[in-house]
C-alpha cells in the first residue's frame, strides 16, 4: 500500500493525479480504466477541498492511500471535514435539460459514482474514509462508463 | 498536467482549441477563452478536442457556462473528442445539446 498526504487545495491535484497514475500503472489498468480512476479520484478530491473543508485551505489535509491488487486498484481518500458520504449525495436533477437551461455544477460526484466499479464510505474516528475501486476488464461492451455503487471489499 | 487554449474567430464561428487536460486546475483557462468568444456573439461555437486527453466535471461546468454566456440559438460543435471524453459528455446528457464531429466544420 502507498500513501500520500497533500494540502486541501485544488493545486494539489497534480500530486493526486500522479498517485492514481502510479497505482494504475502498477495494476496494469487499461487506458479507459486509468481514466476512470483518475476521474473519480479528482472528483472526490475536489469535492473535499471545495465543499468538505469549504474552500482551498492549506491548513487542512487530505490523505490518500491505495494499492494494486489482483483485480485492479483500490484507493481511499481520508479527510477530517464534516461527515459526508459522497456516494449517497443527491444526483443532478436536470440531466435531460439542454445546456442553456442547466445549472452549472453538481456533476462531479455523479461522474465519480459512475466511473468506479465499487465504492464505500465510512465516518470513523473523526474522519471520512471514501473508498473506490476500479477493476480490470469491467467496462461494458459498448464502452459506457459502468455504474458503481457496490460496496468495496477491503482487499 | 497542462492545458493550452487558443481562440480564433472565423466569420460567425468561434473556435476554441483545447490541447492537454481539462480538469479542476486548468478549467479557468477554458472559461477565460469562452468569455472572450462570447464577446463576439458567435452563431456557432466549435471546441477543437482533437488534442484533449482528459475532461472532468470542471470542464463540463465551463461548457455549460460558455453555452449560457452565448445566445440561445448558438450551435455547439465538439470536434475529435476521444472515446473517454465522449463517454463523459454522454453520461451527463450533453449529447442532445451538441454535435459531435470527427472533422473541423467548414
Amino acid at each position: 500500500m502507498i500513501t500520500i498526504t497533500v494540502p486541501a487545495v485544488t493545486e494539489a491535484l497534480e500530486q493526486v493525479n500522479a498517485f492514481s497514475a502510479r497505482l494504475a500503472t502498477t495494476a496494469g489498468l487499461s487506458p479507459c480504466e486509468t481514466y476512470r480512476l483518475r476521474l473519480a479520484t479528482e472528483e472526490l478530491f475536489v469535492n473535499i477541498v471545495r465543499h468538505g473543508y469549504g474552500a482551498d485551505r492549506t491548513a487542512d489535509q487530505v490523505t490518500i492511500e491505495g494499492d494494486a491488487t489482483e483485480r485492479g486498484v483500490w484507493l481511499r481518500l481520508i479527510d477530517t471535514a464534516a461527515p459526508f458520504d459522497p456516494f449517497q449525495a443527491a444526483g443532478p436533477a436536470d440531466l435531460d435539460l439542454p445546456l442553456k437551461d442547466r445549472e452549472p455544477g453538481q456533476l462531479g460526484l455523479y461522474l465519480a459514482r459512475h466511473a468506479v466499479d465499487a465504492a464505500s464510505h465510512e465516518y470513523a474516528r473523526g474522519a471520512n474514509r471514501s473508498t473506490i475501486a476500479v477493476f480490470r476488464g469491467q467496462s461494458d461492451a459498448d464502452g459506457r462508463i459502468p455504474h458503481g455503487g457496490h460496496d468495496v471489499n477491503r482487499e | 498536467m497542462t492545458l493550452d487554449t487558443t481562440l480564433s474567430m472565423r466569420e460567425n464561428t468561434a473556435v476554441i482549441a483545447l490541447n492537454g487536460d481539462l480538469d479542476a486546475v486548468t478549467a479557468p483557462l477554458f472559461q477565460n477563452q469562452a468569455e472572450r468568444a462570447a464577446l463576439h456573439r458567435p452563431e456557432r461555437l466549435v471546441l477543437d478536442m482533437r488534442e484533449l486527453g482528459y475532461l472532468s466535471s470542471a470542464g463540463l461546468r465551463q461548457l455549460v457556462y460558455a453555452r449560457q454566456k452565448m445566445d440561445d440559438d448558438v450551435h455547439v460543435v465538439l470536434v475529435g473528442a476521444n472515446e473517454q471524453v465522449t463517454q463523459v459528455i454522454r453520461l451527463v446528457g450533453f449529447e442532445q445539446s451538441v454535435t459531435f464531429s470527427d472533422d473541423m466544420p467548414e
